[in-house]
């Protein structure tokens, strides 16, 4: 029995060492802690309010924290940033701080998302502060796009049942956009190219043209044509299959299929679904494409592991950080398949982050003060070029101000794009089949002919949940 | 005869090990050697010997880190749910093992159904619950939000922890109990001198488990913990990911600098792991 | 601690029929070990099991208000749902309602392969390593390292080992094996996923199994073995005869534990390959996250997931325990 006693003994000796030790070392940062969150509610409320802003972009964490270092020169707030990440750690956090009224002064939102967090009251309305000189510094399609709630968003939310921001009004705003981009960009490897014998300086003006490049890459020089991160369900359906469904069928058909007033069996259509699949029957793809993610995808084709990337504005300077040399990358929109209704596709940017003053702030005059320096040109300018992000503001193209990467990327962009007068509304439902069906495509479980009836099914049985197409 | 045998045994029992023994060094290795490389090398090649030594990138993870202090934040919240576990749940294992009262054992299948419930729609009711106990927001001082993200994985190790402490003092013999109770002791007496100091193997397995699960705890903590300074290990490790690329050998250097310490407590419980076993094969 | 209330527990009941308060009180006594970690629950449990329960009827975002006390659920960001949520991922919705059924069917055979394959391999090597002498303490050591190292890094590993060119398809080359690898990836192939993750899940769940094995094989009595000898009996005899049923208990222990584990955890397949591919390695876990935390933002679905998955999870636990406890009594 001695024995055991014994060993009870130093157990909690060991156990009771580092909790003495703990014990000691907590006493040195609770003051600190205990004085720094009452000190702006108790005492120094009107001289100097501190702030807080969230994001889930740990690598925008200094991009922020530069422009908030300019903030406080110039009106004496502090605004400190931190970031939670991955997504879903950042979307429960913001669940539980909404529940606990926690949220941040300012807090980072996914673009058009926002409606539910507004519509819960979570949100300062920034409709009436939003004047035009501020709305001018955006760039077009952003603010206006899905900062301010369109009609269209509304008809949609109205007829739906499970909708959870029907008492939100058109044109009510609640945030600003300040990082903007767009994906549709196909990367290609010039040196890839050559060693094909194909002209590296030559995009490709169709898809079929495109297919066959990749066909000469594989025969020529064994390696596989294309990559992206097919892992992640949405990368082959926004990326790739969009563009070309624009293209192939033009805005009005787009529209008419997604909010299904026409069907995914439309010829036009039914093409874009062959040529998705052909690129598997013809063996394009990079070996291990379904478990490969944005990131790797970009890392692979880096390394020379296939002639194509697809990917978008963030990928360039992901390239480039992985050694890539711009001299050595083609780039062009994803093109359109041969006999499409649109030749060319125009790229234009989309809003991707927005930020909110929220209604927990206690300072929100200050917070919208900040978002609003935040989403000046110079300040924006700062940002991208710290962090290597595009801004979502008119930014001067100067490669001093924001790197000369970024600039060559805003000015392929173009004012106007098919998507941005773009009434389709994607439902779930449809989409979650769609998704599965082009990775299906890969994993040789479905035909396209089958893949179209199983998404009309649904798109139609969706929008029939909801009161009937949208017209 | 039985001789040869027993030394084929032996060295096919050495084979075994050795295999499997590998089998789990190997991934360990591969993060030593992965912080040692260059992010580009990590991606590209199959070595566990670097190319080039690159020191610098541990140097430098450690650097930014400021490791003792979330180091420190991060060991008392593992020590106060370690501490919290044995004591609550031992005393609950050998209440069910070792005495009698209405309703054990329908309290303990409840218990052990808890184990199954899930876990991963109670965050926000948790959350709520802590507001109103004010154990969590802007207001609430360091023990309190502490003692908040504590009791929360106190009492999700419960149904288990009962569950080891209770299997384990009813295989003890029941003679340990009466003898000590023809000297007159009682049952709290019977506990803390006789039953506690036997259950060191399973102190050692519950703590070791929830030593680990604490210590890397990821989505309770950075949803409790809203100041940055209260942070732990896990949480402001996150804070390395500023480039846009996944720096993988930054992220093995840090997670080789946040394993370590548990590493540590690991191999200074081990000893009494086996002396406790020890303990028990004698007794056996 | 009052010792007065302490009770005595076996102590012989010495007048039945007539029993004060007091002696009623003392003979529940042992009530007061249970109480700490009753009350622990009662405070940080009991509520949110309820209110996990209770919002499985509603549809609910996450930013609106819910909560049962006060009950509230403000609309339109709350809606009273009834049964629809069930119903939509049981059979209503054929989108949901098939990656569900899908979803479950590989949580099943996962809940059987991975759990027969951690005591197909924890028991060897714990016998083995109860057999090695001076070994021991090392081989222990690095058996138990992946308890330790568990995590994202080493799920990254993982899936490096099992890429196009990784180090399984490499040391296939090597064996002259080439036939055998999975060219396209072993988490890459529909055919290949599932089988490559659950070995990673008892790679995984062997050194805590092997731990728990290990010292029940120490409390094994040496004497029986050599009575054994001594009648004649082999050592596949004594294995069956000996140490598997003396092990049982912890048996069940490692079976219950690798089910609830298997079926409720996510964390492995969510960081390896997300569900894919093409939803061949999709849990049911997995979903419930992917409502809860995803963009969907789906809480009460999330929960009412959940709550089948309980029921399914406690059933499976609970006709274990009838199936081993009858064998262990025989």
């Amino acid at each position: 029995m001695n024995v055991p006693r014994r060993v009870l003994g130093q157990l909690s000796l060991a156990l009771l060492i580092p909790m003495l030790a703990t014990a000691c070392g907590a006493a040195t940062p609770a003051p600190q802690a205990t004085t720094a969150p009452a000190a702006p509610a108790a005492t120094a409320v009107p001289a100097k309010p501190e702030l807080t802003m969230w994001t889930w972009k740990v690598f925008h964490v200094p991009g922020l924290e530069a422009v908030a270092k300019n903030f406080e020169a110039k009106e004496g707030i502090k605004v400190k940033i931190t970031a939670f990440n991955p997504d879903e750690v950042y979307r429960t956090k913001i669940t539980t701080a909404a529940q606990s009224g926690d949220l941040p002064d300012i807090l980072s939102y996914w673009a058009g998302g926002q409606w539910e967090l507004a519509a819960t009251d979570q949100l300062v309305e920034l409709t009436s502060q939003v004047d035009p000189a501020w709305k001018g510094n955006f760039l077009a399609g952003t603010y206006e796009k899905s900062s301010v709630l369109t009609q269209a968003v509304f008809d949609t939310c109205q007829k739906d049942p499970k909708c959870t921001y029907k008492n939100l009004k058109v044109g009510q705003s609640f945030s600003v956009p300040y990082l903007a981009g767009q994906a549709f960009f196909v990367y290609a490897n010039k040196e890839l190219l050559t060693k094909a014998g194909l002209d590296p300086n030559k995009a490709p003006a169709t898809a079929d043209e495109w297919m066959e490049m990749m066909k000469t890459v594989k025969a020529k020089t064994g390696t596989p044509g294309l990559v992206t991160g097919v892992q992640n369900p949405d990368v082959s359906a926004f990326w790739l299959f969009n563009p070309l469904l624009m293209t192939s069928c033009g805005p009005e058909k787009y529209d008419a299929i997604y909010n299904g007033n026409s069907t995914f069996s439309d010829p036009c259509a039914l093409k874009v679904f062959n040529w998705m699949n052909d690129l598997q029957t013809n063996d394009l793809w990079m070996p291990n494409i379904l478990q490969t993610n944005i990131d790797p995808a970009d890392v692979a084709f880096s390394q020379g592991k296939a002639a194509f990337d697809i990917g978008g504005t963030y990928t360039l300077g992901f390239l480039v950080s992985q050694g890539m040399k711009p001299e050595n990358l083609l780039s062009f929109a994803v093109p359109p398949l041969k006999g499409a209704t649109l030749d060319k596709l125009q790229v234009s940017a989309f809003a991707l982050i927005d930020a909110a003053v929220t209604k927990n702030s206690k300072h929100p005059s200050e917070a919208t003060k900040f978002i609003q320096f935040l989403t000046t040109p110079e300040q924006m300018a700062i940002f991208a070029k710290t962090v290597g992000d595009f801004p979502a503001v008119k930014v001067a193209l100067d490669p001093e101000k924001i790197g000369p990467v970024l600039v060559g990327l805003m000015s392929a962009f173009s004012d106007k794009s098919p998507f941005d007068t773009s009434k389709a509304q994607t439902l779930d439902e449809p989409k979650k089949v769609l998704e599965l069906g082009l990775q299906q495509f890969i994993t040789k479980e479905i035909k396209p002919d089958d893949l179209v009836k199983k998404i009309d099914a649904a798109n139609k049985a969706a929008w029939d949940a909801r009161g009937g197409p949208l017209k | 005869m039985s001789n040869i045998k027993g030394t084929i045994g032996t060295v096919i029992s050495y084979i075994v090990l050795t295999f499997y023994a590998l089998l789990s060094l190997y991934p360990f290795l591969w993060m030593i050697s992965s912080a040692l490389k260059s992010n580009q090398e990590v991606l590209s090649s199959h070595s566990l010997i670097p190319n080039e030594f690159r020191f610098d990138i541990i140097l430098n993870t450690w650097n930014q880190l400021d490791f003792f202090r979330y180091f420190v934040n991060s060991v008392i919240i593992t020590v106060f749910v370690v501490l919290g576990i044995v004591l609550i749940y031992a005393m609950a294992g050998f209440g069910f093992a070792r005495t009698k009262f209405i309703g054990s054992n329908v309290l303990f299948m409840a218990f052990l159904g808890l184990l199954f419930v899930p876990g991963v729609t109670v965050l926000v009711p948790l959350v709520q619950l802590l507001k109103s106990l004010g154990l969590i927001g802007r207001d609430a001082t360091l023990p309190q939000t502490y003692f908040g993200l504590i009791m929360p994985i106190i009492n999700g190790a419960g149904p288990f922890s009962i569950f080891l402490f209770r299997n384990y003092f009813s295989s003890l013999p029941s003679e340990l109990h009466d003898a000590a109770r023809v000297d007159g002791a009682t049952n709290w007496g019977v506990f803390f001198r006789i039953f506690m100091p036997l259950a060191t193997p399973v102190i050692a397995t519950v703590g070791i488990l929830n030593i680990i699960g604490t210590w890397n705890a990821y989505m309770w903590p950075s949803i409790v913990l809203n100041n940055p300074d209260w942070f732990t290990l896990p949480l402001k490790l996150k804070d390395l990911d500023l480039q846009i690329v996944v720096q993988w050998n930054v992220r093995m250097a840090a997670s080789l600098i946040t394993i370590t310490p548990v590493i540590i407590a690991f191999l200074v419980l081990q000893r009494y792991y086996i002396r406790g076993l020890t303990a028990g094969a004698v007794r056996g | 601690m009052g010792q007065a209330q302490a009770g005595v527990i076996s102590r012989p009941p010495n007048n039945k029929r007539r029993k004060t308060l007091i002696q009623h009180l003392r003979d529940n006594a042992g009530i007061l070990f249970v109480l700490p970690a009753v009350i622990t629950f009662l405070i940080f449990g009991l509520y949110t099991v309820i209110y996990s329960i209770v919002l499985s009827f509603f549809r609910w975002n996450g930013f609106g208000k819910f909560s049962i006390l006060p009950f509230a659920c403000d609309p339109p960001a709350c809606q009273f749902a009834g049964l629809d949520n069930f119903a939509y991922f049981l059979y209503k919705e054929p989108t949901m309602s098939g990656y569900f059924w899908q979803a479950l069917q590989h949580n099943l055979i996962m809940a059987v392969v991975v759990t027969v394959g951690i005591v197909l391999v924890a028991l060897p090597i714990a016998i083995a390593l109860n057999r090695a002498g001076r070994g021991q303490t090392v081989y222990r050591l690095l058996i138990m390292l992946p308890m330790v190292t568990a995590g994202i890094a080493v799920f990254y590993v993982w899936s490096f080992i099992y890429e196009p060119d990784g180090l399984l398809n490499s040391v296939l080359e090597t064996l002259g094996l080439g036939f055998a690898q999975a060219k396209q990836g072993w988490l890459g192939q529909p055919d290949t996923a599932l089988p490559a993750l659950m070995v990673v899940m008892i790679w995984g769940g062997v050194p805590s199994a092997t731990i728990l094995y290990l010292a029940g094989l120490q409390t094994i009595d040496k004497d029986l073995y050599e009575a054994s000898v001594i009648d004649g009996a082999n050592a596949w005899q004594q294995l069956w005869q000996i140490t598997w049923p003396l092990l049982l208990p912890v048996t069940v222990v490692i079976i219950i534990t690798t089910i609830n584990s298997v079926l409720q955890g996510y964390e492995m397949v969510y960081l390896m390959t997300y569900g894919g591919p093409a939803g061949h390695t999709e849990v049911v876990g997995l979903q419930i996250f992917k409502y809860g935390f995803g963009d969907q933002r789906q809480l009460g679905m999330a929960s009412a997931t959940s709550w089948a998955l309980f029921v399914l999870v406690f059933a499976v636990a609970v006709v274990n325990l009838r199936l081993f406890r009858s064998r262990t009594e025989v």
